[in-house]
């Protein structure tokens, strides 16, 4: 524990008002410590609120409540400067149909600033490592599902940020690019770069994760390695980790709502 | 440090800039609706309609006409003469036939109606078989001397309408020929000409042109330009975000504002690109004799222009309006930039490309509309009238096209609508705001039932609008006041209470809530009650212009309430009548459950038309159609700007008192200096209600009733 956070939430709440549906909380009360060149699996059922924590991270939604840090700098104050330390993949490829890779790449650059010869030669490299070359001049609307996949991770490491949030990286890849996605997650750690990813699969969790966090209804229930949150709920099999700490956070409302319960 | 990140700025819009023109380049869709047909759309029209005209011409001049005639009552040269001529209108069979029936009837006397059936029965008996035409000649009545022919065709049938072509033709020179020989016999002049006649336009060629133009081009520049800048505005917004692109590029070290503009500057080239390629389009086939234009060819001088100012150039060669006229055009330049800002405020914000098309036709004709006001003839252009969105901008292009621009008008135009302009490039930025994209999923079952709190307000809207027609006009017409107050007091408010009842039922908020009872900010209350006079102004514009296009019937004034029962009645008791209690009691079910019920699903926009066209229904007149339609929108939108029913109630009663005061000729709106100021007033009240008042937040589910949205 003596390296330093990358990501550090406090207390994060968010609140959507709707003027139909009145206010809905997504997110409550809820603490992340994330460090460096550790990877973070953001573990929870749909709807638990594991999307709006990566995009209030990510600078995209603004926290109704607590405070969020990458890599020391505020979420709120600084937007712009935190963009700049995060690479971001979002659930879909999120890829532009009428640009080839290799233009995919240079925009991106652009919008982070890069200077003409660096984006160059980061584009360069990218192209090799992550094997685009052979179709770098193809539209993203001719790509396979892996060759997109491929170019959306060069996309988010085009700046070789510090932290990556990848929000359910392999829902809707097939058996090879979710490996090769793994592989990517892995390869991450030994760069140093703290990766933070939401997932409701377990066995990716149970894989990749040097910690988990488990998320139900905006809330942290838990946080840990598996071996700690073995040992805490008393369970094998991380399902039934999770099936646990569910149950147990359910209790724990039920009594807190009861007459005569506990007051905040 | 400034310096840089304004570099900066400008390095991102250019790159966004780069990306949206490149990737509207590389869509096939694009390229058709904003290259491709504007730029075929006029030769294609033009060669085409030519052409059809041409062939059917071709087709008719190669049918053999069959042509009967009975001549023999005509002098043997003159029927001699005809036959010739008319031989000479080839392919035509000329045969005489003897039409002694018809000659007999021209002998008798007969009445007029029943002499013309009769002769057509005569004349279908002659006709039926092979013939297309009759021609027969009889001494003509009136002049003596003179022959009479008379030729009897088909209209239905083409052979026989392209036969009485060629034989007009005939009978023309015939005529032409007979007149001239007779007057050189006898006079060696025309005597049936007392005077010479000289028509002297002291417009130039060039004013003709400008003002053919000026009444055309500003409606051609709304069509064209929302033509190709729509499809760029779905494609840059709605697009984006059905590619799943939008929230990597949200996630980018790039302010919204400028990722925002650079699409609002895409955008703006395409519209541009359209109608540059349009009026050279249009330029190109005046040029070249395809387009037959009243003043083109007049002057040539500055045609063939291309680009941005080549469009108008093109145009205004083609036209002949001459090159600083042309160049003029582009005062109208802040229109499109204002035109492009709305559209991508508006298409910007659909969530698909499927939703944002279905906004292209309100935007168009909400473009069009104001800016129809250029057909008006006897619309002179003010500082105050050219300040109004796109239809000062349209005044101000005609009557530079015109060679007429008054300077203050222009400056007031181009300065307001570069305001307007910056007002809406401002607001581009909330179109990426990921609050509001990003937070607006909710599971089916919310869905489904907001849906159907939507579908059942219409219910009741509707059932308001037919209760109105059959039950509040049989009171009013049983009894004028009393079924009016019944109506107002008694049948409105049993309709908000019921509809508010099953809102919150169905939506689970609270009575007042669905009622709309909330306590306003105070400016917005001031701004509601200053906005009133403003209205009322622009009503005593806009209704003469309406009785000129719809004038009302006669009696109908007699039979309104004013000219009618209650014309008698005390200016208090009118005021009572006609403008407290409908600003209380329609607010209260139109502004109160029916919006907040069509708001649960709805969105802003669609409501609002709702609104206009129920609030409108239920006043049932055709001659007030427009005017509640508009006022419906507006109350409604001034509804939900304030969340208050209050402000609109209150808005709605000042402005029918103005009204029936008016009508009661207690306000002298013509000769008072002061009602000149009234517009302003108007524009004071915006201003207030454009000022922000703090929100308290709606109440929540509670804190035990947390709910949680899929997907996050």
């Amino acid at each position: 524990m003596d390296r330093p956070a990358a990501i550090e939430a406090r207390g994060l709440e968010k609140v959507f008002h709707d003027p139909q549906r009145g206010d809905v909380r997504a997110v409550s009360g809820l603490d992340l410590l994330a460090l460096e060149g550790e990877i973070y699996g953001l573990l929870g059922p749909n709807g638990a609120g594991k999307t709006t924590t990566l995009r209030i991270l990510s600078t995209i939604l603004a926290p109704t409540g607590g405070t969020a840090r990458i890599a020391g700098v505020d979420v709120t104050r600084d937007p712009l400067e935190v963009r700049r330390r995060i690479g971001f993949l979002s659930s879909s490829t999120g890829l532009y149909p009428r640009l080839t890779a290799r233009e995919t790449l240079e925009y991106f650059g652009k919008l982070h600033g890069m200077p003409p010869e660096e984006l160059r030669a980061r584009v360069e490299e990218l192209l090799d490592t992550f094997d685009i070359r052979p179709f770098e001049h193809g539209r993203c609307d001719g790509l396979s599902t892996g060759q997109k996949q491929r170019v959306s991770i060069a996309r988010a490491v085009l700046h070789d940020p510090p932290v990556l949030i990848l929000d359910e990286p392999t829902t809707g890849l097939d058996i090879l690019a979710s490996s090769a996605m793994i592989d990517f997650i892995h390869s991450r750690r030994e760069a140093g770069t703290c990766v933070l990813f939401s997932t409701h699969i377990l066995s990716e969790a149970e894989r990749l994760c040097d910690r988990i966090g488990v998320i139900h209804a905006g809330r942290m229930l838990d946080v840990g390695t598996l071996d700690e949150l073995r040992e805490r709920t008393g369970r094998r099999w991380l399902e039934d980790v999770f099936k646990a700490l569910v149950d147990s956070s359910r209790e724990t409302s039920a009594i807190a709502s009861a007459p005569g319960g506990a007051r905040a | 440090m400034r310096g840089q990140r304004r570099a900066g700025t400008r390095a991102i819009v250019g790159a966004v800039l780069g990306v949206e023109l490149r990737q509207l380049a590389r869509d096939r869709r694009a390229l058709v609706l904003s290259v491709f047909l504007p730029a075929l759309l006029f030769p294609l029209l033009m060669l085409g309609q030519g052409k059809l005209e041409e062939i059917s011409r071709d087709t008719l001049a190669a049918r053999e006409v069959n042509l009967a005639v009975d001549l023999s009552l005509a002098p043997p040269d003159v029927a001699e003469r005809f036959r010739s001529l008319a031989l000479q209108r080839t392919p035509i069979e000329l045969h005489d036939k003897d039409a002694g029936e018809l000659r007999a009837l021209y002998a008798e006397v007969l009445d007029p109606a029943d002499q013309e059936l009769e002769e057509r029965r005569l004349v279908r008996g002659l006709l039926g078989g092979t013939d297309h035409l009759l021609v027969a000649a009889r001494p003509d009545l009136v002049s003596a001397g003179r022959t009479r022919f008379d030729v009897y065709y088909d209209v239905k049938d083409e052979v026989s309408r392209e036969g009485r072509g060629r034989v007009r033709d005939a009978l023309e020179e015939l005529d032409a020929e007979l007149a001239e020989k007779a007057l050189d016999d006898l006079l060696g002049g025309d005597p049936g000409r007392g005077l010479d006649l000289g028509l002297v336009d002291l417009a130039t060629a060039q004013d003709s042109s400008g003002d053919m133009l000026g009444r055309l081009l500003p409606i051609l520049a709304v069509l064209v330009l929302l033509t190709g800048g729509s499809y760029a505005a779905l494609a840059v917004f709605a697009g984006e975000r059905e590619a799943g692109t939008l929230e990597t590029l949200l996630v980018q070290p790039a302010p919204a504002s400028a990722i925002a503009f650079a699409k609002f500057l895409a955008v703006l080239c395409a519209g541009m690109v359209t109608l540059g390629v349009n009026f050279a389009s249009l330029a190109a086939c005046v040029q070249f004799g395809l387009a037959d234009l009243p003043g083109a060819g007049a002057g040539t001088e500055g045609a063939g222009g291309a680009g941005g100012a080549g469009g108008a150039g093109g145009a205004g060669g083609a036209g002949g309006v001459g090159i600083v006229r042309a160049l003029g055009a582009l005062v109208y330049l802040p229109a499109c930039i204002l035109l492009c800002a709305l559209l991508c405020l508006v298409c910007g914000r659909a969530r698909t490309f499927r939703e944002g098309q279905m906004t292209i036709f309100p935007v168009t004709l909400g473009a069009l509309v104001p800016t129809l006001v250029v057909l008006q003839p006897d619309i002179e252009t003010s500082p105050l009238l050219a300040s109004v969105p796109l239809a000062g901008a349209a005044l101000v292009l005609r009557d530079v096209l015109r060679g007429e621009p008054g300077t203050w008008n222009v400056l007031a135009m181009v300065v307001s609508h570069s305001v307007w302009s910056w007002l809406a490039i401002a607001r581009l930025a909330s179109i990426l705001d990921g609050e509001r994209l990003l937070s607006g999923s909710d599971t089916e079952a919310e869905k489904s039932q907001r849906h159907m709190v939507s579908r059942r307000t219409l219910a009741w809207g509707f059932g308001l609008v037919l209760a109105s027609y059959v039950v509040g006009s049989r009171l009013q017409s049983w009894n004028l006041a009393l079924g009016t107050v019944l109506t107002l007091w008694v049948l409105l408010p049993a309709f908000a209470f019921a509809t508010g009842r099953s809102v919150a039922r169905l939506s689970g908020a609270s009575w007042r809530d669905c009622l709309g009872w909330r306590a306003p900010a105070p400016q917005h209350l001031a701004g509601a009650l200053l906005l009133a006079p403003g209205l009322a102004w622009l009503a005593q514009v806009y209704l003469p212009w309406q009785e000129r296009l719809l004038p009302l019937p006669q009696g109908a004034l007699e039979g309104s309430a004013l000219g009618g029962a209650l014309g008698d009645w005390p200016t208090w008791q009118l005021v009572l009548l006609l403008a407290i209690s409908p600003g209380i009691c329609e607010e209260l079910v139109f502004r109160g459950p029916l919006l907040r019920g069509l708001r649960a699903d709805l969105s802003v926009p669609r409501v609002l038309a709702w609104q206009a066209l129920l609030f409108a229904a239920a006043h049932a007149s055709i001659y007030r159609l427009v005017p509640t339609a508009v006022l419906g929108a507006l109350f409604a939108a001034l509804a939900l700007r304030t969340r208050s029913v209050l402000p609109s109630a209150l808005l709605h009663a000042a402005y029918n008192t103005l009204l029936v005061l008016a009508a009661a000729e207690r306000l002298p709106w013509g000769e008072a200096a002061w009602a000149a100021w009234l517009p302003w007033l108007g524009v004071l009240g915006l201003l207030a209600l454009a000022l922000p008042a703090h929100r308290a937040p709606l109440p929540g589910p509670g804190p035990d009733a947390t709910r949680s949205l899929p997907g996050t």
